[in-house]
């Protein structure tokens, strides 16, 4: 882990961007500052000894032969092929901010890369 | 109509079962009791008197037919992050301002199946990121107990609705102390179940691999009950456990009547590092008396150590958020809620979403996005994960010593409104004793553990997964021992 | 510098490709929710909470897809991943509608495996995958003017994308390999393949290297090669353009670029710094996808003739190699084929018939032949019947067109209209004799011994009787009657 925790500017920026949020003037300054304390706390992470240590986390009863039992295998957890109904295309399209003729509406898109 | 001044949704529903009350004027008191306190309080974000009265009118009209489920007609509070098709959900955030989910979570499906009458939808902060229910974008719940304090969070409105008897019982949910902590604030019980028992399907997520569905009541019984009521496995959710469920009522009534005798031989373990440094004096004072109390029923009282105890927080703040950070990626103003348009659909992102969200929200988005990106992933995200399996596996060395883990279940006492929204790590610190069950998808229930100053203290029992009728037994049997007030709810009750 | 200087500079460069292939599956349902999949269907009529990614809503996978893409990854010769996970890939755009895609990371449902694709000379090239992987499809935009319509009813579809080692060298190459996918994936039954309708997309990753070195040189990816033939000429012009600048001792920018199919040359898409840091972590709403051994071996037992051993196949049957390769690459066809044979017909005539005339009719529009009017069996028979000489080449093929679009019943058609050879000898030595008096100069020469000259007689003969002759029985009756002439 870093050592120097310190977030720049310019870093919120570019996180900012990645989010796709606008921040308002001196938002990334002051946000800035909250991340680079919060991640200086995180710091003692960085002291942890975690060698060896599964990074897969594992909720609940976790796996069959661990304490406790999630049962049904992974495949049970799989859904069957089956069409069930979904939603009328009114109820899909009812809060959408723009809508025309069945689509939902957006400015214009510029081709992803 | 004769409130017996202790809100107890079991014993409420019993005396409809046995037809000594009606369910509608149940809901007429509870729909007069949010009237005349929540505009105070502000537990609810939306509520509907018309509703509730008419789902109460059901409730009775199957009674009398012999067709109504033993809980049916009771006033039920919902937390604003579990989706509903009769009233908006937000999340307190401005992003969903007037949103209309088209579907119910399973949750409340749940509910509506049990018969039981939704009051409304209650305050949080916004997306379940707070301690508070400050960062609600619709303003904050206060705590009922102590005007100038706040509820907890981020289930916040759902633990003041109880705590005000603005509603028999409510569910909220935990991502990392969100059912627990404003339990213990607010003087009531709070269940955090095992992460997969109940379904996910319609609980707006925050953390996916964190969120779970919890209750919070009255007493032990009814957060037992309403436990009963929406546990059970979901097909809609991949994470839901198959793994059967109920029990948990019985459990509690079993731990209720026995009283001092079920903690018997129980090993109870008091976690060292939870009694020490970074928690309130008095508060720790307030759980050790407990623990003593336990051990004079005859429990032992063993010393465990959770030495991930420290990293735990830190490592919930970095899975959790990143987490976040794509969860709401999906509020992009295009299929539903706010959005401020622009020329470009890049740009009608970014000022929606801008526009839309809240400081601290922003704030976790762009954590998150820091810990999952390029060069940083493993660092944060990867170490954060790895401290979570230490996390989980300390819990269950712990376990392995004892019955049941005993805590604080905050570290400190409900703090005044507006006292730490300037300073996140300080608001962050009071999920440092509930973030562990939630790392490790652990089981935990909150119960009041007498009051410091006249503020409420909670303790907070952790076991086994899917030990939850274990928990409640003990809980229930804890309550019998020193039953709290519980909250005054009927028409012209005055509160606290 | 002009095309010519270009390809000059190129052939002095060789070409490293690898190519992403999407096949979009053809499940019933979608990879995470219970909508349909479904082509064509008005916009946002196969949707729901999970396909819309509204609040709360939650993934589900879908089994048959992951029986799908173990199927493929068997047919690969690939390892399959008892124990993978299910990733998401972080980024914006209105047709996603979670703002992340689910697909696989690091852990992928099949891992190795190859493709060996047939050379123009009849050989293989071994070319080696390096994974294969689950996820679903985005959502449909549709650009207008100040404004984009979104479409999700293709949002969450099942694509399986398959991911080869860089040991393609010719857009050639690329081009077969792709073709022996789709080849592959049509056999296995799990996918439309139809490029035309996106159900096979491809992206390529492409560099080139002084012929010779070792070393790659730098990559750059063109996206969205929809058909066999963009793909082919992409590849080309992004060589060219690679090696021209070499040549001019500019380096390649490492980007991503588009097609133009119209001009017919690849563009620098626009892209701002890190905008490809697409931030994969687990999904937390999946557990991890494990799966019983059992369940894979099931998958192997039910594995269909690939089309490599379909080609085999048929060579043993005497098809020759170009056709072996073309059939087998074409299941319906090749099953057509399949069904004809074992009604009797003899492999090399009916693959002729097939891939000529079958294939003929379907290029101009008509029906494919499996789907035509001309079951196996009638067919065999029509071939019978030609055998024998009960109907003349040029009628059976009019006939056989006639059958293909319209249906019928060989034996009845022949004989309704008449088309059953001129067997009487009588009619025979008529028409014979009136051509005979009609090319006095033909006789002659054939007379004189100009032997080829028989042959307008015979045509003539042919003529007059419209075609229902066989060509045998009249050469004799003109010798015959010749003889009688001398």
């Amino acid at each position: 882990m870093a050592d120097e925790a310190a977030i720049g500017r310019d870093e919120v920026e570019v996180m900012a961007h990645l989010a796709r949020l606008d921040l308002a003037d001196g938002e990334a300054e002051s946000l800035a500052r909250d991340l680079g304390r919060i991640l200086a706390a995180a710091r003692a992470l960085a002291a942890l000894d975690l060698e060896g240590v599964d990074s897969a986390y594992r909720v609940g009863g976790g796996e069959e032969g661990e304490t406790g039992v999630w049962p049904g295998t992974a495949e049970a957890r799989l859904r069957p092929d089956e069409v069930a109904p979904g939603l009328e295309r009114d109820a899909a399209l009812a809060a959408a901010p723009a809508q025309a003729d069945g689509f939902f509406l957006v400015p214009t898109v510029v081709e992803r890369t | 109509m004769n409130g017996s001044g202790r809100l107890d949704a079991v014993a409420w529903a019993r005396r409809l079962g046995r037809g000594e009350a009606r369910a509608v004027d149940l809901a007429r008191a509870v729909a007069a009791r949010v009237r005349a306190v929540d505009p105070d309080v502000h537990a609810y974000l939306a509520w509907d008197e018309e509703a509730l009265v008419k789902a109460a009118e059901e409730a009775d009209a199957a009674r009398a037919a012999a067709r109504a489920g033993p809980f049916a007609g009771l006033p039920t509070a919902v937390k604003d992050n579990l989706t509903t098709v009769d009233f908006p959900t937000t999340c307190g955030s401005r992003i969903l301002e007037g949103y209309r989910p088209p579907y119910d979570a399973t949750a409340v499906r749940r509910l509506r199946a049990a018969g039981l009458a939704l009051v409304g939808k209650t305050n949080m902060d916004e997306f379940a990121m707070g301690s508070s229910t400050e960062h609600s974008a619709f303003g904050p719940t206060r705590n009922p107990l102590a005007p100038d304090r706040v509820p907890g969070g981020s289930s916040g409105g759902s633990a003041a609705a109880v705590a005000a008897g603005m509603c028999l019982w409510a569910l909220g949910s935990d991502t990392g102390g969100s059912v627990r902590q404003p339990a213990a604030y607010c003087g009531v019980v709070g269940i955090k179940p095992t992460y997969g028992r109940v379904s996910r399907y319609g609980l707006v997520a925050f953390a996916s691999s964190l969120d779970q569905v919890g209750t919070l009541t009255a007493s032990v019984r009814d957060g037992a009950a309403l436990l009963d009521i929406v546990a059970g496995h979901d097909p809609m959710d991949a994470t839901s456990a198959a793994v059967p469920a109920g029990g948990c009522l019985a459990a509690a009534e079993e731990g209720l009547s026995q009283g001092e005798a079920a903690w018997r031989g129980v090993r109870v373990g008091l976690v060292r590092e939870a009694l020490g440094g970074g928690v309130d004096g008095a508060v720790a004072a307030r759980v050790e008396e407990a623990a003593r109390a336990l051990e004079g029923a005859g429990a032992r009282l063993v010393e465990v150590s959770l030495p991930t105890l420290d990293v735990a927080l830190s490592a919930y703040y970095l899975v959790a958020t990143a987490e976040a950070s794509s969860n709401l990626a999906r509020f992009d103003g295009v299929r539903y809620g706010l959005r401020r348009q622009a020329a470009t659909a890049a740009d009608t992102h970014r000022r929606s979403r801008g526009a839309g969200f809240g400081p601290e929200v922003k704030r976790r988005i762009l954590l998150g996005t820091y810990a999952l990106s390029r060069g940083y992933y493993d660092a944060y995200y990867v170490r954060a994960q790895k401290a979570r399996t230490r996390v989980r596996e300390d819990l269950l060395s712990a376990l392995g010593e004892c019955d049941v883990l005993v805590t604080p279940t905050a570290p400190d006492l409900p703090f005044g409104l507006g006292e730490r929204t300037a300073d996140p790590l300080a608001m962050y610190a009071a999920d440092l004793l509930t973030v562990p069950a939630s790392l490790a998808g652990f089981p935990a229930l909150s119960v009041p553990a007498g009051r410091v100053d006249g503020l409420p203290v909670g303790m907070q029992l952790m076991g086994r997964p899917f030990a939850e009728a274990a928990l409640v037994r003990l809980g229930a049997a804890w309550e019998a021992m020193r039953p709290w007030e519980l909250p005054v709810w009927a028409e012209g009750g005055e509160g606290r | 510098m002009s095309a010519t200087a270009a390809r000059a500079a190129a052939s002095a460069y060789e070409l490293v490709i690898g190519l992403e292939v999407h096949i979009e599956l053809r499940t019933r349902t979608k990879m995470f929710c219970a909508c349909p999949v479904t082509f064509g269907a008005p916009p946002n009529t196969a949707v729901c909470p999970v396909c819309l990614g509204l609040p709360g809503a939650l993934p589900r996978p879908n089994a048959e897809a992951v029986r799908y893409g173990i199927r493929l990854g068997l047919a690969l010769g690939a390892t399959i991943r008892l124990r993978g996970t299910f990733a998401r890939k972080n980024y914006f755009y209105p047709d996603l509608p979670k703002g992340y895609q689910i697909s696989q990371y690091d852990q992928p449902l099949v891992e190795g495996g190859a493709i060996d694709v047939p050379t123009a000379d009849g050989g293989v090239r071994r070319v080696r995958v390096v994974r294969a992987h689950l996820e679903e499809d985005a959502g449909k935009l549709l650009h207008g003017e100040g404004e984009a319509r979104v479409d999700l009813n293709r949002a969450g579809v099942p694509l399986v994308e398959v991911v080869s080692a860089p040991d393609l060298r010719t857009p050639q190459e690329a081009r077969a390999y792709v073709a022996e996918l789709r080849a592959i994936a049509e056999a296995l039954g799990i996918s439309d393949v139809r490029m035309e309708e996106g159900s096979l997309r491809v992206d390529a990753n492409v560099s080139v290297r002084r012929r010779g070195e070792e070393a790659y040189g730098t990559r750059v990816e063109v996206k969205n090669l929809n058909s066999l033939r963009s793909l082919e000429r992409a590849l080309a012009h992004e060589g060219e353009r690679q090696a021209a600048l070499l040549e001019a001792g500019e380096a390649v920018a490492g980007e991503t670029r588009g097609w133009d199919e119209v001009r017919g040359v690849t563009y620098a898409l626009r892209r701002k710094e890190g905008e490809d840091d697409y931030r994969y972590f687990p999904d937390p709403d999946l557990p991890p996808l494990v799966l019983a051994p059992d369940a894979v071996e099931r998958e192997r037992a039910a594995l269909p003739e690939l089309p490599a051993e379909r080609r085999r196949r048929y060579a043993q049957v005497g098809l020759r190699a170009e056709d072996a390769a073309l059939l087998a690459s074409r299941l319906g066809a090749a099953r057509y084929f399949d069904a004809a044979v074992a009604a009797g017909g003899r492999p090399r005539e009916v693959a002729a018939w097939v891939l000529g005339e079958g294939a003929r009719i379907e290029n101009e529009g008509g029906p494919a032949l499996e789907a035509g009017g001309l079951p196996p069996h009638q067919l065999v028979r029509l071939l019978e019947r030609l055998e024998r000489g009960d109907i003349a080449r040029t009628a059976a093929k009019a006939l056989f067109e006639r059958l293909v679009r319209e249906g019928g019943d060989v034996d009845e058609r022949i004989a309704a209209e008449g088309l059953a050879a001129v067997d009487d000898p009588a009619a025979l030595a008529a028409a014979v004799e009136r051509v005979l008096d009609a090319n006095p100069r033909a006789v002659a020469d054939v007379l004189g011994g100009k032997e080829k000259a028989i042959g307008a007689l015979v045509g003539g003969v042919m003529r007059a009787l419209g075609g229902r002759a066989r060509a045998a029985a009249v050469e004799a009756e003109i010798r015959r009657q010749l003889d009688g002439r001398r």
